[in-house]
């Protein structure tokens, strides 16, 4: 029995020996066997520990690269925003707007109508008017607590007076199945010119008049060979749109 | 004759080696997940020891003195890497071994009952010795004591799960059929 445990016993001797005395001399005797006999295991284990801080030191480095990128990203947005509105320079003086972010399509290609983020919270109503910084959009058709949808001009089911900006001539505003835009209903003899730039007329009810619409690319007769049509190169990309502005049009106007 | 007892005494001796050389493989392979990994599943700042357990196994399943001398071993090397209480460990693997040897003695080596009341001791010993041993260092109040009440039910039950997966693996055998 003494012989089976003899090891075990000066092994128990050992280990109190280790253990005894101040914590100074423990840690002066872990340091010899640290130094001299587990100088292999203790260099792997302070490698690797070294390893793991230095891992979760480059995660907590990119977590925080991951929190500028995004705060930087939203800065790069907000002054997209904000040049974006700087460079709205219509007749808004007497205009309020609300500047929206366009998040989804709704309808099939060719008639499909565009999704907003703001709805009846940001105080839009049904046939307001929409424009981007480079002409007018279309107008409002649905208003949710939290979206609309916009109507585009080049929706077949949007029509609008228009006018020519240097002569004043008028006509309506159409859209093809395949999203052409013309100016049709213009009376036969008009002065109206290739180049022309047209703009929303005073005879709409939604849009103020002298927003930018479109140039004009095309003149042909129509087939009652009563009118004439311009086809128009419109100023605002539909297709490529991030921000528009929906345009709060006065209680006054409204009555009227 | 006398030429095949030498030949049996080498191939003993061999066997003792390779065995030895096992535990002590087993040993280092826990001891580096007991100060890489364990500490990740730490709860109310009690880490559980991955080690109580493999020494537990190791005596119950191998040969004493291997196992004994390589737990011994791996309990220094723990305790260098905590110089305040160096010594410690070495000391609880060594009489935990001590134990589980007596108590081993007189149940067959499969005895379920055997193992429980074996690794239920080594827990309350591991955990008076622990106490015992930082009290007398460190002063003993109520935070030391809720310590070790957590620390002995954590550990008791982190030993039944690592004993009897241990006790699974080593039971899994490959078998590679040529048909």
């Amino acid at each position: 029995m003494l012989k089976r445990y003899l090891v075990p016993l000066v092994y128990i001797l050992f280990a109190i020996v280790m253990l005894l005395g101040t914590g100074e001399s423990r840690q002066r005797k872990a340091a010899w066997f640290g130094r001299t006999i587990l100088i292999p295991y203790v260099g792997s284990v302070r490698s690797l520990q070294s390893a793991q801080s230095l891992k979760a030191e480059v995660m907590a480095l990119q977590n925080e690269m991951t929190r500028y990128q995004l705060h930087n990203l939203e800065l790069i947005n907000r002054l997209k925003e904000y040049t974006q509105a700087q460079s709205v320079n219509f007749a808004m003086e007497s205009t309020r707007f609300v500047l929206a972010e366009l998040i989804g399509y709704s309808g099939a290609f060719h008639e499909r109508n565009l999704i907003i983020n703001k709805g009846k919270g940001s105080r839009i109503n049904v046939n307001d008017p929409v424009i981007s910084p480079h002409g007018i959009i279309g107008k409002i058709i649905l208003v949710s607590d939290t979206y609309s949808v916009i109507l585009p001009l080049n929706n077949p089911q949007f029509q609008l007076p228009v006018m020519d900006q240097a002569t004043s001539v008028q006509g309506i505003l159409q859209s093809d199945i395949n999203g052409k835009l013309f100016m049709n209903m213009i009376r036969l003899s008009s002065q109206i010119s290739v180049g022309d730039t047209i703009v929303t007329s005073n005879l709409s009810k939604l849009f103020p008049k002298g927003f930018p619409v479109g140039r004009i690319r095309r003149i042909q007769e129509s087939r009652d060979n009563l009118f004439i049509s311009a086809e128009i190169t419109p100023f605002a990309q539909i297709e490529n749109l991030e921000h528009v502005f929906v345009l709060e049009r006065r209680e006054e106007e409204y009555r009227q | 004759m006398s030429s095949n007892a030498g030949k049996k005494s080498t191939g003993s001796e061999d066997v003792m080696f390779f065995m030895t050389l096992w535990i002590a493989i087993q040993g280092l392979v826990f001891l580096y997940l007991q100060i890489f990994l364990v500490p990740g599943i730490a709860v109310w700042n009690v880490t559980p020891s991955l080690l109580l357990p493999w020494v537990i196994y190791t005596i119950w399943k191998k040969r004493f003195i291997n196992g004994i001398s390589v737990a011994f071993g791996i309990g220094l090397m723990f305790d260098v890497m905590a110089p305040e209480t160096f010594g410690l460990h070495a000391l609880i693997f060594v009489t935990i071994g001590i134990l589980i040897d007596i108590i081993r003695q007189p149940f067959e080596a499969d005895s379920v009952i055997a193992m429980i009341i074996a690794i239920g001791v080594s827990n309350l010993v591991y955990a008076l010795i622990s106490l015992l041993a930082l009290g007398l260092l460190n002063g003993f109040d109520g935070v030391l004591v809720s310590a070790g009440a957590i620390g002995l039910a954590y550990n008791l039950l982190f030993s039944f799960g690592v004993f009897w997966v241990m006790q699974f693996l080593s039971r899994l055998r490959v078998i590679i059929s040529h048909d």
